[in-house]
């Protein structure tokens, strides 16, 4: 557009003399570099959402312990003892700086590090909790708008059909509001309230919605004498390996083949995003005695889920069930609305955990006990005859981890109320100062229920599943990484598509060269073979064949001159099952620059996939703390245009307009989110006040 | 008989791959069309077409002009003329081009900058696109290109991208009828001053991407030869290249395995130079 040429002209005079370093460029590359490679239909922003959560609190490296520097995905094992031994040797750290003096940490890793991490050289601040709230820096809060130009059919008048019925329709106005408070200092407290509402959703006040449709609050306060943590509100777990209790951040496998695989013990965090499940709603504490760290919980969420009601009461022991919970969130046509916290969960339990003197050797238990109040009854079909059925749950973990030289052993085995079992084992190591391993071994019973589980796996859910997970990471020198991983599984039972037991694999490898600190390349080839039913199969059984998919990727990054960054991107991708191969295309450009007090990012793609099979998942830069990563499917153009003006110290305020244009399409989305034409453009404002 | 040739032409127009809805991005200059069209990261004023971030780095003024022909068939001819001056904050370009006779014919006249700042250029481009048929009138549309080039390693190795076509610009409603849209990214390497290894990817929105890989070496001084190819349609380049004092001469064939020979040649004269050296400043 003519802006783009105009601004591009003002851009070249003289201002690029104000070398205003470009914020968050790091965190955008890590997490490109950490989830490079995506292909389930999950919503991916929200699952990126979760994990940024760990990221809004910048770790006290003082302070930090053994999992928490594990949980950032950043450092090897051996990186991490060499940290921890410095600690250890030389009291606490002075300031940042003095990462360079620890062994093994280079400039890169230090640079990848410094937006999670600081280090704070205070002595503990024993002011009471309302003055440091009031001096705390990390205090801000957050509104968010956005909006979708071009009428979603969900928003357009309903006209009954050829039978007299009226289609279902939005209820609320098409934008999306979002409001977010906190005030945190690591390991010290953190209180929080975040509330949202969908596009679509109504403002409302009844029995089940104050107002926006989703509200979410914590109080948390830590380190107080023997109560390491004491958390009231929305919370999440982390012990183990995740058998048991998982915070939900599904890192599994990706372009980081070694960090992200071995789960770290979190504990209790905080819940401060608008995934509207996957959280605990009440209170947990920790109690540290001796080398003991004694956790326990107690929860009471509502939950959405469709209620089936027995009308028959003559007939005997006619109980309501539940067919099934949702998990989305959404509420915003009549139907989802009566689906809207019809049950009532709660849950209990706890978790003891013992660390050696020596910190070698970590090993706890975790118990978990679910209570829906009422009977989970799904519609039975061959795929899920051993899915989870019935009122409560409970599931007994036993997690351990062990450190030997540079050899880092961990696993977990759990057992729930079925008898199912599961079980994940491995071991990540240094092997020597140029190679990095990590194996691991997983065995999830078809009858394995454990429903805040996220172990390392294939599927999204811990059931029904075996496989060994090999990877491996070369860096000869400091500028050149190569990065590969396979992983072969197979699945004991049935799966929704595949009509017998199965099998498959998955390979990576990647190729990281960055001749000087300004520059990256990237190449990396992914090949996944999984069995599906056989496509348009006219017999009455259904015989399964292999899909096998081959993922391409070609990035060159260059940030010239700390306030410029250009990006290029080539990804292709094909599909094979049966005698069908399709392919798809997507050619990306990122031109991001800062001039005095603004900050420009922008992108203009171009893709082209032959089905939704190819579909190209790329990641895109968004508001601060929200998370864009749509699928380019069909045949056409995508651009956004994101701007960051920092209006004063305290304020700062965000503008985005993003534009997909299909080729040869009479609408763009499906379902009541269709748009007439073939146009999709949205727009997003974003305002930060620090308090 | 001149009216079958010239229907001829227009049927032909719509066997040939590379003209299509109109306003394609048409390289020029023999240099780049003996490469295979590895214009990308090129610096000289034929970039004043191929990528306007080329546009950079002159220390001279220029004028060229091409003439192309495809397949022998008249009525599928380029002609360009460009104008090339580097000014204290940039470089900028005047072209025009014009394709076809008077049954079909495309015009188009564009202004371009281009800027280098330490290892990256810029450039962008705006043009005015005229289609016009016999019998059917004309149509005028604006269209505007972008383009940068990274030096990756200074001088030795470099990256390119241009986007052609940044605002889908509509030509007719009628089947949604637009300018396409193009864009490519590339790499060159050069390993010594004498040797030119490029490789490029194009992806137009209405057909599969195409990947072109070319050459160029200086065998004695101001004389290169150069050779590409390129997929889909399976193209082979051939090209030579002649520079004597301020003039530049640079010829290129091409093969089109169904369609036969097509041929490029180029002309760029240099006004002044500023520096005291009468190497050509060409990158």
């Amino acid at each position: 557009m003519l802006i783009v040429f105009l601004v591009f002209i003002a851009f070249s005079a003289k201002n690029l003399a104000q070398n205003y370093p470009l914020k968050d460029i790091d965190i955008d590359a890590f997490i490109l570099d950490l989830f490079n490679q995506q292909d389930e239909d999950i919503n991916y922003e929200d699952l990126y959402e979760a994990l940024f959560q760990l990221y809004t609190d910048p770790l006290d490296l003082n302070q930090a312990s053994r999992d928490e520097l594990g949980s950032l995905f950043v450092l090897s094992q051996e990186q991490i003892n060499n940290l921890l031994k410095h600690r250890q040797e030389n009291g606490k750290m002075v300031s940042i700086y003095e990462l360079q003096a620890i062994e093994g940490l280079d400039l890169t890793t230090i640079n990848k590090l410094l937006p999670f991490v600081k280090v704070d050289n205070e002595y503990a601040d024993q002011r009471p909790l309302l003055k440091k709230i009031w001096d705390e820096p990390n205090h801000y809060v957050l509104l968010r708008y956005g909006r979708v130009f071009g009428q979603r059919k969900g928003f357009t008048a309903a006209v009954p059909d050829a039978s007299g019925d009226v289609p279902q329709r939005y209820q609320g106005s098409p934008d999306k509001l979002y409001l977010r408070y906190r005030v945190s200092h690591p390991k010290d407290y953190s209180f929080g309230f975040t509330t949202e509402k969908d596009a679509g959703e109504q403002i409302v006040f009844d029995n089940t919605t104050t107002g926006f449709d989703f509200w979410s609050f914590h109080a948390q306060i830590q380190n107080r004498g023997s109560w390491k943590n004491i958390t009231l509100g929305d919370y999440q777990l982390q012990f183990g390996q995740g058998l048991v209790l998982s915070a939900g951040f599904a890192v599994g496998k990706g372009s980081e083949t070694i960090n992200t695989v071995k789960r770290n013990n979190l504990g209790i965090r905080p819940y401060s995003s608008v995934l509207e499940t996957g959280y605990f709603r009440g209170g947990a504490a920790t109690y540290t005695w001796k080398n003991f760290d004694i956790t326990t919980f107690y929860a009471n969420n509502r939950r959405d889920a469709n209620l089936v009601t027995q009308d028959d009461t003559l007939a005997e022991e006619a109980e309501d069930f539940v067919s099934s919970l949702l998990i989305a969130g959404f509420h915003r046509t009549p139907n989802e609305i009566a689906t809207k916290n019809r049950i009532r969960e709660q849950n209990i339990g706890g978790n003891i955990t013992y660390q050696s003197k020596n910190n070698n050797l970590q090993a706890g238990i975790t118990a978990l006990y679910t209570d829906y109040g009422i009977s989970l009854q799904r519609q039975p079909t061959v795929y899920n005859q051993f899915e989870f059925r019935g009122r409560q749950n409970l599931v007994l973990g036993g997690n351990f981890t062990y450190i030997f030289e540079n050899i880092n052993f961990f696993g977990e085995l759990a057992r729930s109320q079925s008898g199912g079992l599961g079980l994940v084992s491995g071991l990540v190591s240094s092997l020597s100062r140029t190679v990095e391993m990590a194996m691991l071994y997983r065995r999830f019973d078809k009858n394995f229920h454990s429903f805040y589980a996220n172990a390392f796996g294939e599927n999204t859910r811990n059931i029904n599943e075996n496989g060994w997970y090999w990877g491996l990471k070369y860096t000869p020198f400091r500028k050149l990484v190569f990065s590969a991983y396979y992983d072969k599984f197979s699945f004991p039972w049935l799966k929704f598509g595949v009509d017998a037991p199965s099998q498959g694999y998955e390979y990576l490898f990647r190729i990281t060269y960055k001749p000087v600190k300004t520059i990256a390349l990237y190449a990396q080839y992914r090949e996944e073979n999984k069995d599906k039913n056989q496509p348009d199969n006219n017999t009455n059984i259904d015989f399964i064949t292999s899909a096998l998919r081959r993922n391409y990727l070609l990035t060159a990054d260059f940030n010239a001159q700390k306030n410029f960054f250009l990006r290029s991107r080539v990804q292709w991708s094909s599909y094979h099952i049966g005698s069908v191969t399709t392919k798809g295309f997507a050619v990306i450009q990122d031109v991001n620059f800062a001039v005095g007090k603004f900050e420009l990012s922008s992108r203009f793609a171009l893709f082209d996939t032959e089905d939704f099979n190819n579909r190209q998942y790329v990641y895109e830069k968004d508001v601060l703390y929200a998370f864009s990563i749509p699928a380019y499917n069909g045949q056409g153009l995508r651009n956004y245009f994101l701007m960051q003006y920092t209006l004063t110290k305290k304020i700062d305020c965000w503008l985005r307009y993003s534009q997909t244009r299909l080729r040869n399409a009479k609408t763009i989305g499906s379902g009541l989110d269709e748009i007439k034409g073939n146009t999709l453009q949205e727009i997003k404002m974003q305002v930060r006040i620090k308090l | 008989m001149s009216r079958i040739k010239s229907y001829t032409t227009l049927f032909c127009l719509f066997i040939t791959y590379f003209t299509f809805a109109g306003g394609d991005p048409v390289p020029v200059g023999g240099r780049s069309w003996g490469m295979a069209n590895t214009f990308l990261t090129l610096r000289d004023p034929f970039a004043l077409f191929n990528n306007p971030a080329g546009l950079s780095e002159f220390t001279y003024t220029s004028a060229f002009a091409t003439f192309d022909s495809r397949y022998g068939v008249s009525g599928l001819q380029y002609y360009t003329a460009g104008f090339v001056m580097p000014v204290r904050f940039g470089t900028f370009g005047v072209g025009f081009q014009r394709f076809g006779n008077e049954l079909y014919n495309e015009q188009q006249i564009g202004l371009a900058f281009g800027k280098k700042i330490d290892l990256v250029s810029l450039g962008a481009k705006v043009n005015l696109l005229q289609i016009g048929m016999d019998t059917f009138g004309a149509k005028r549309v604006l269209t505007f290109e972008f383009g940068a080039i990274a030096e990756i390693i200074p001088k030795k190795l470099l990256l390119g991208a241009k986007i052609h076509n940044l605002t889908s610009a509509k030509i007719a409603d009628y089947q949604d009828e637009r300018v396409p849209t193009v864009m490519s990214v590339g790499f060159s390497f050069r390993p010594t001053e004498k040797l030119m290894l490029n490789a490029e990817t194009e992806k137009d929105i209405d057909f599969p991407a195409i990947i072109k890989a070319g050459l160029e070496y200086e065998i004695v001084k101001n004389l290169k030869l150069r050779t590409g190819i390129s997929s889909k349609p399976y193209i082979n380049y051939f090209g030579i290249g002649f520079s004597p004092k301020s003039l530049q001469f640079d010829y290129a064939v091409r093969t089109h395995p169904q369609l036969g020979l097509s041929h490029q040649i180029s002309v760029l004269y240099r006004f002044r130079e500023k520096t005291k050296s009468q190497t050509p400043q060409n990158q």
